[in-house]
């Protein structure tokens, strides 16, 4: 938090070890445009339907989710409090909610189609 | 460029002659009292939380007053059948602005001027964890709410309700700048939202005084922390839902027509996977903030504390489940609805809780009437109503009876006013000293408060009659024979009653610049929690000494003890320098950019979309390549500042 109004301790340095190219980054972002446009490319291009295609996509989506979380967040790096885990665990709960929800209030729409 | 200005209705021409006056009296009184380089240094360019919670709190009463116009409006047209005041494009477009305004630009705003007066004095910081961003988020939601409010002159209103349910808001339904304004400032003020969570979030949980463990912290801070994590997880969904439609209306996809393979319903869905976490982001805070209010003014610690976190958490967390009961009437089946009705009574269960603890706090305490202390005893019998009518609406059956009539426009606004408002009125009174270093006056506060609170019934108990009896929300005007007339009529007098509430609140706050009692002490309330032990208004530090906490109630602990006087003298020796954000225009520079970029994009002008966006652009480039973002304020400075507040 170097940027932070007020650090309390003296340390102002940034609490990461830094990487001299940001190889993690590059990656990272090859890594979640490739899995944006292949969904995008499954579901435009009509190359799978029903059920496969919607499996196909939510796979792609936790590789997404994979992606961010240890190429850009860099879960691995730091020692978390307990708060990092909560918060964590109620962002999977969250996602799971509004995926899951919405493929079953959603999925009324096959019967009338 | 023909349609640019809204012509026609004397009505706008009015308020187009207004505007220009208002325009030209600012411009006027900051050149002739030479005040325009001390807006640009003290608000323009400010980090400090305790100002952008000013400004937060003018924007947000100055938005309630053009919602509740909206609102008089309203009620005016449907007074009496067949009533031709508003044509009916016009009502649509006011009831939508109407809408929009209440919960994103007045609702959202006072929140946030709340979090930002009380948190980081609450939990002995000196700013919020990325001052910076605070100020982003600010510029965010000004410049969306101004580009929302200048459509109803330039380009006209959006018109298809706050919801803005395609296909009806397609453009093929639905031509013009209307709703491509609701889309667009709707979008820019909701990424400050989405900082603002995550700003509070971290501040929580990372900024907090030694000593002051979660289980430790005054109960607003918790509802902060409950709505931040809603925010953080309800936004989103808005941020998607609003991004496609855009791109339906401006590119041409098909994600929400009924043609080539879209589903208008799934915005539906989208819209209320945030819209209705959005009421318990909004009411959360509320909560809070009735903690604090009847802890202080019952002279008594809260009843059940750790009961009061857990139940703030358990909404935040349920409340996140009952998305579904905004449109049960769908059909997605009886399992479905099942689920989501049994979900959406849950939360009466902690909220229950709360109400009852509330009312073992007052339980044997010294209640003393304050302003603050009368909006939340008001609160009580309002949000048992609206509870009671939640749960009859929380019935999937009986919903296809009530869905989108009067009743449901009752209840919502029962919830909305009587636990929103009246919860931000009473924080508004409550930390109005510590901000401005006077109190409201009481005796004009008191009419205000029973105004408001009298009106509040006579206008919103009839409605819940007329729904019943058939009435449909968003009409327009209604048959002499259908029976509403009397109810109608009864309604908007009690309209007209809150409306004269307000009066005596804007009557107040001018009263009080100039005759309001100063508040010397610091602590006006007796309070209890850490805010009251600074001066009132806190230097720009805050606390020139960061805090040690031991206790729950710290603050009435040290009173207790005796020890007030002397935790209020610093020891000049011990001082240090302290590091604190600079100010930065690039904030407000880059609200203006996001201004730029969705007024082009409102009416297709790609040249000027482009300008905008590259402003925005530019402006994340230029805080990237700042070094020097902080300061150190030199312990001379810091020891004038404490003896010229008598505090050392």
């Amino acid at each position: 938090m170097a940027n932070s109004a007020v650090s309390q301790s003296t340390n102002l340095e940034p609490q990461f070890h830094e990487e001299a190219f940001p190889w993690k980054h590059i990656i990272g972002y090859v890594l979640s445009l490739v899995l944006t446009g292949a969904a995008l490319w499954c579901a435009l291009g009509y190359h799978l339907r029903g059920s496969a295609l919607i499996v196909t996509i939510l796979a792609m989506a936790v590789l997404q989710i994979v992606v961010q979380l240890f190429l850009f967040m860099h879960l691995t790096e730091s020692d978390g409090t307990r708060a990092h885990v909560w918060t964590i665990c109620l962002g999977f709960f969250f996602t799971f909610v509004v995926v899951a929800g919405t493929i079953w209030i959603m999925s009324f729409g096959s019967q009338v189609a | 460029m023909k349609n640019f200005f809204v012509t026609g209705d004397p009505m706008i021409y009015a308020s187009d002659v207004l505007i220009v006056l208002v325009l030209v009296g600012i411009i006027f009184t900051l050149t002739y009292f030479k005040k325009w380089g001390w807006l640009w240094r003290e608000w323009l360019t400010t980090v400090d939380h305790k100002k952008i919670a000013i400004m937060y709190l003018i924007c947000a009463i100055l938005m309630l007053f053009r919602g509740g116009v909206d609102a008089e409006l309203m009620r005016t047209q449907l007074a009496v059948p067949n009533n031709h005041l508003l044509s009916a494009e016009h009502y649509d477009q006011i009831f939508t602005t109407h809408g929009t305004i209440m919960i994103l630009f007045m609702a959202m705003p006072i929140l946030f001027a709340m979090f930002n007066a009380a948190v980081p004095l609450q939990i002995g910081a000196r700013d919020v964890a990325f001052p910076y961003l605070n100020a982003v988020s600010f510029w965010l939601f000004f410049f969306g709410a101004l580009l929302f409010n200048i459509s109803f002159v330039i380009g006209g209103s959006p018109d298809a309700g706050w919801t803005s349910y395609p296909p009806l808001t397609e453009l093929q339904f639905d031509p013009g700048p209307g709703e491509n304004y609701y889309l667009l400032a709707v979008q820019i003020s909701g990424f400050g939202s989405i900082a603002t969570g995550i700003n509070f979030m971290a501040t929580i949980l990372k900024m907090r005084a030694p000593g002051m463990t979660l289980m430790k912290m005054p109960l607003f801070c918790w509802s902060v922390l409950a709505s931040c994590i809603v925010i953080l997880f309800a936004f989103p969904a808005l941020t998607g839902a609003l991004l496609l439609l855009t791109l339906d209306r401006v590119v041409g996809t098909h994600f929400f027509t009924m043609l080539a393979g879209g589903n208008p319903m799934q915005f539906i869905n989208l819209f209320w996977i945030w819209g209705h976490p959005e009421v318990y982001i909004v009411v959360l805070p509320a909560f809070g903030i009735y903690s604090e209010v009847v802890s202080t003014f019952s002279s008594k610690r809260v009843f059940g504390y750790k009961s009061m976190v857990f139940s703030l958490m358990a909404i935040a967390v349920v409340g996140y489940l009952t998305w579904v009961h905004h449109f049960f009437t769908m059909g997605a089946g009886a399992d479905v609805n099942a689920f989501f009705a049994i979900s959406t009574m849950c939360v009466g269960i902690p909220t229950g809780v709360k109400v009852f603890n509330w009312l073992l706090t007052m339980f044997r305490g010294r209640i003393r009437l304050n302003l603050p202390m009368l909006w939340t005893l008001g609160f009580i019998p309002n949000f048992a109503l609206a509870g009671a009518t939640g749960v009859m609406l929380a019935a999937a059956p009986g919903d296809y009876q009530y869905h989108n009539s009067y009743f449901l426009v009752a209840h919502f606004h029962q919830a909305l006013i009587g636990g929103v408002v009246y919860g931000m009125l009473a924080g508004m009174y409550y930390w109005w000293p510590k901000l401005f270093g006077f109190v409201l006056d009481e005796r004009l506060g008191k009419w205000a408060f029973w105004f408001f609170n009298i009106g509040f019934y006579v206008c919103f108990m009839p409605q819940y009659e007329l729904g019943f009896m058939g009435m449909t929300r968003r009409m327009y005007t209604y048959p002499a024979n259908m029976g509403w007339t009397t109810l109608n009529f009864i309604s908007t007098i009690g309209a007209y009653l809150m409306g004269i509430g307000f009066l005596f609140i804007g009557a107040q706050i001018v009263y009080s610049i100039f005759r309001g009692q100063r508040d010397l002490t610091g602590d006006p309330w007796n309070g209890r929690t850490l805010e009251w032990s600074l001066p009132s208004p806190p230097p720009a530090y805050n606390f020139a000494q960061i805090p040690h906490v031991q206790e729950r109630d710290e603050w009435w602990r040290i009173k207790q003890a005796g020890l007030a006087d002397a935790y209020r003298k610093v020891n000049l020796n011990e001082l240090e320098p302290i590091h604190m954000p600079k100010n930065s225009g690039i904030p407000f520079l880059m609200g203006v950019s996001f201004f730029v970029g969705g007024f082009g994009l409102v009416f297709g002008w790609t040249v000027v979309a482009i300008i905008g966006f590259a402003g925005v652009f530019l402006c994340l480039l230029a805080r990237s390549l700042q070094e020097k973002t902080d300061y150190h304020i030199p312990v001379s400075e810091v020891q004038q500042t404490e003896i010229s507040l008598g505090r050392a």
